[in-house]
């Protein structure tokens, strides 16, 4: 749609929404999309501002900071990965923590059996990764709803389940240690140590994630993963391999769950069995419905939040998952599109249809269901 | 594996399949009538094993923890049922499932205020604390209640779900829950109480199960996987379903731990995957399994 | 002519009751055949089982000489049926654009593109307006689906159908809860449509049926009850007790 010329094109990077003045020109279709799409996938300026500003974060913040930016940017490329699933396709997954913990594992045991090169590791890693995702993914999509949360869950708790009792190759509950890893090729190599190294190594990976989720989230396929989630029979009878879309979707969120598993455990030079735990899987949970689910900004906000308050309350008390479980029933009760939900609603009069879809996601309708017969 | 120990791993398997019943026959109801997978399912039955252990220490007999610590967690689910859930229907059954998740959190953080990250034993009542020989075995005797009363509630369970007149409104609000309203049940009040009561068998189990699991943070996950996975295998909503899928998990985490300690996990997850593959509904499901958010 | 569609003593039963009792229908490419037949006859059932939403119990279905008996819903689609619902059956918190830009996507094959945005596909957004244009939507493209007017909805629902560039087109009262004015445009739009799409249409108003068919067949019971061009079928006396009953006067 053409942009009226009085619309300024930055408006939306630069400021949030003042309300009255937001209300009165938010009738504008092409200022309304700029600031859907700004809290939606991020606009492209906004996020090269952001990752501007992380870029030069190091120089100025204490090491403290550093780690917990770092964690906060391997915690948005899961929670990312996982709302392809729980917000773009509508496939809630309460086992996503499977990939996180089997990317860092994976990890581990290349760097102790092979090396801790990297761009070798990757492909393999994430090689495995996917080859698992298919199995998982397969045998978890012969269901839909409910089911496919609880047997995803259960495919994950297998694999901590593993990790805890093959102790002999997993190290049990001790978990493996990881190798220092570093980019070599040829006689040239970069180490990734405790330093501003690692910090950008995850900042490049959490950008390069958000890109790639921003293409695929606007791509044909991302739009069939949207109608998948507004109405799965519908597009089977607009001839879509719904089941076939899905899969997909499964592995790529798996991989890129995959490299935040990598990632974490190259930070932490350490893999453990809690990283399968349905506590990570359920933390994701928390952090994409509290950012926003079906954005990709909502699962960054989410992650941040989310992490933030982890070591903000666990500073004060053991007590953490209390507050931070208050936090999200609060949220699912008066906000379930989470803080992307809540700034949309200042920055405009929700529509009859969103006002429907927060009350109930829109039910596949007239498709007889072969289980009624 | 000799006959003898086969003889004495079945009946823990049986022992543990009947604990699992209990925590899956309420999973399996609240979800066949609801559309609710309850996550905090498994705190219940933590909190339930702890209050036990409380009432027990505070001087109670065993015998009253087991009457007393389900009724209380029954009214805690009731209240659940009342303030959250309900508020959530209109949503649909994602939120709920994530309310219920939230309140797990919840529940499990207090518990650990309350009563520590211990591993926590509870004797069983003198008189269950002897063995019994029978043809040359000795077996617990205390597994052998929990087998009796396992088998009772069951049938019990069963006789009120098929013959009473709520358990034909459960039957009816299972299969069709507006019909059901239609019919003059009230159905909001069956939920609550359904709901409360699932829990109250969730506290049951974490009475009875208690001297033999012994009571730690993190069971409370370890309890609900398992009897999530009961009901993927046995078929949501059934309490058929419930009895014989807890029997397969059961037997499959007890022989599998006996049989082969590092990949136990693996056999029940063997079983589970054999059946989606054959039967995605479940064993006694009715293609419900497409049912869900 | 050579016969698209055959379908070859098809049933199914739901319980007890058997709503689709061994029909057996052959309908020709380029065809114009309405499916009539009082309320309950079972003719959302045949189309259910010919598009492939439901399973036939027993029976085969061919289409275009190829045995679709076990496709699946959306092969059968890939293969060239669309088909509209008799409720509205959309993307409502999608646009009517993004409704019809989903349709055309699957069609050119482009579903499985991740790496382009969806909208720099310009020839797919282009075809969507097209479609919008043709059934008279062009100027609701941007509103939600949802918050289309029903009769909107009901044209949407074809342009969904027809952006698959169907060989079959299987219309479930289209213009059911339309006011006469819709009605007439609507009937206007399918009988302009060209005539390499064979249609079989499920139609409670006689005069767009008598209008749009070539040839009609009247199920009652979930069994075939007569086939006929149009004059055969009002002249038919047991279609005319069963069906057309009180109509009758009207109709002549």
């Amino acid at each position: 749609m053409a942009r009226p010329p009085w619309v300024p094109i930055r408006a939306l990077g630069r400021h949030h929404p003042a309300p009255s003045v937001w209300r009165a020109t938010m009738e504008n279709n092409a200022m309304r999309e700029r600031w859907e799409q700004f809290t939606n996938t991020g606009s492209r300026w906004g996020s090269l501002v952001l990752v501007a500003l992380l870029a030069v974060l190091p120089a100025v913040a204490p090491p403290y900071l550093r780690s917990l930016v770092i964690e906060v940017l391997i915690l948005a490329i899961f929670a990312m990965s996982l709302d392809l699933l729980l917000g773009y396709t509508g496939m809630v997954s309460f086992g996503h923590a499977a990939f996180l913990g089997l990317g860092a594992y994976l990890l581990a045991f290349f760097t102790r059996s092979v090396g801790a090169n990297l761009l070798q590791a990757l492909p393999v890693v994430l090689l495995g990764v996917a080859l698992f995702a298919v199995v998982a993914g397969f045998l978890a999509l012969r269901t839909s709803g409910i089911a496919f949360l609880m047997l995803t869950l259960a495919i994950s708790q297998m694999l901590f389940g593993l990790a805890i009792k093959w102790s002999s190759v997993t190290g049990g509950s001790d978990g493996l240690a990881v190798a220092r890893p570093y980019v070599g090729i040829g006689g040239a190599t970069l180490g990734f140590g405790p330093d501003r190294s690692f910090y950008y190594l995850t900042l490049a990976s959490f950008a390069l994630a958000w890109w790639l989720l921003r293409r695929i989230t606007a791509s044909p396929f991302g739009h069939a993963l949207r109608g998948i989630k507004a109405n799965e029979p519908r597009m089977q009878a607009l001839g879509y391999r719904t089941h076939r879309l899905k899969l997909t979707a499964f592995v790529i969120a798996g991989l890129f769950a995959g490299v935040a598993g990598m990632l974490l455990a190259a930070f932490n030079r350490h893999a453990s069995p809690e990283l399968f735990g349905w506590a990570v899987s359920g933390e994701a949970i928390i952090m994409v419905i509290v950012g926003g689910s079906g954005t990709l900004v909502g699962p960054i906000l989410g992650a941040t939040l989310v992490h933030l308050l982890e070591s903000y309350v666990s500073s004060y008390t053991e007590l953490w998952r209390l507050v931070m479980g208050l936090v999200f029933v609060g949220f699912v009760l008066f906000a379930p599109q989470g803080i992307i939900g809540l700034l949309r609603r200042r920055g405009r009069p929700p529509s009859e249809v969103e006002l429907a879809a927060a009350i109930k996601e829109p039910e596949p309708a007239a498709l007889p269901k072969e289980r009624r017969t | 594996m000799t006959l003898d120990t086969f003889v004495l791993q079945l009946t823990n398997g049986l022992v543990f399949s009947l604990l699992l019943f209990l925590m899956a026959a309420g999973l399996s109801l609240i979800f066949g009538l609801m559309d609710v997978v309850n996550l905090a399912h498994g705190a219940f039955y933590l909190l339930g094993g702890y209050l036990g252990l409380s009432i027990v220490r505070w001087g109670g007999s065993f015998w009253l923890a087991l009457l007393l610590a389900p009724l209380l967690v029954g009214v805690l689910g009731l209240l659940l049922e009342l303030t959250l859930l309900r508020r959530l229907y209109r949503r649909g059954h994602l939120d709920q499932v994530l309310a219920t998740f939230g309140v797990a959190l919840i529940v499990a953080d207090l518990m650990r205020a309350a009563w520590g990250a211990y591993v926590e034993v509870v004797a069983p009542p003198a008189l269950l604390a002897g063995q019994v020989a029978i043809g040359g075995l000795a077996f617990p005797t205390y597994r052998l209640a929990v087998i009796a009363v396992g088998l009772s509630l069951a049938l019990g369970l069963w006789l009120f779900v098929e013959r009473s007149t709520v358990g034909m409104q459960i039957r009816a609000g299972v299969s069709d829950p507006q019909m059901a309203g239609m019919l003059g049940v009230d159905v909001p009040r069956l939920f609550a109480g359904v709901f409360a009561g699932g829990c109250a068998l969730a506290a049951f189990s974490g009475v009875a199960a208690a001297p033999i699991l012994t009571l730690y943070p993190g069971l409370d996950s370890e309890i609900l996987i398992l009897a999530l996975v009961v009901v993927v295998v046995g078929g949501l909503g059934t309490l058929r379903g419930a009895f014989f899928g807890s029997l397969i998990v059961g037997m499959a985490d007890v022989f599998g731990k006996a049989l082969l300690p590092e990949f136990s996990v693996f056999a029940i997850f063997v079983v589970m995957a054999a059946v989606l593959l054959t039967r995605p509904a479940g064993l006694f499901g009715r293609a419900t399994a497409t049912r869900g958010a | 002519m050579s016969a698209l569609l055959v379908l070859d003593r098809v049933r199914r039963s739901f319980g007890g009751l058997c709503v689709t009792n061994a029909v057996s229908l052959s309908v020709a490419a380029g065809e114009r055949r309405a499916l009539i037949g009082p309320n309950g006859a079972g003719k959302t059932t045949l189309f259910n089982l010919i598009s492939g939403v439901l399973r036939v119990d027993g029976g085969r279905i061919h289409f275009d000489g190829r045995d679709v008996t076990h496709a699946s819903l959306d092969q059968r689609a890939r293969l060239g049926m669309g088909r509209t619902f008799q409720r509205n059956n959309l993307f409502p918190a999608l646009s009517t654009l993004e409704n019809v830009r989903l349709a055309v996507q699957q069609r050119a094959g482009l579903s499985a593109r991740m790496f382009r945005p969806a909208r720099s596909y310009h020839a797919v957004t282009d075809e969507a307006r097209e479609l919008l244009d043709r059934v008279g939507l062009r100027d609701r493209a941007d509103a939600a689906a949802g918050e289309l007017a029903y009769g909107q909805q009901r044209a949407l629902e074809i342009a969904l159908a027809l952006a698959l560039h169907p060989r079959l087109l299987l219309l479930d009262e289209p213009t059911s809860g339309m006011g006469p004015a819709e009605t007439a445009e609507l009937i206007d739009l399918i009988a302009g449509l060209p005539r390499e799409i064979t249609l079989l249409i499920i139609e409670h108003d006689i005069d767009a049926v008598f209008r749009l068919a070539d040839r009609i067949s009247v199920l009652s019971f979930g069994s075939l009850l007569a086939e006929g061009s149009v004059e055969q079928i009002r002249a038919n006396p047991q279609v005319q007790e069963v069906y057309l009953g009180q109509s009758t006067d009207e109709v002549h």
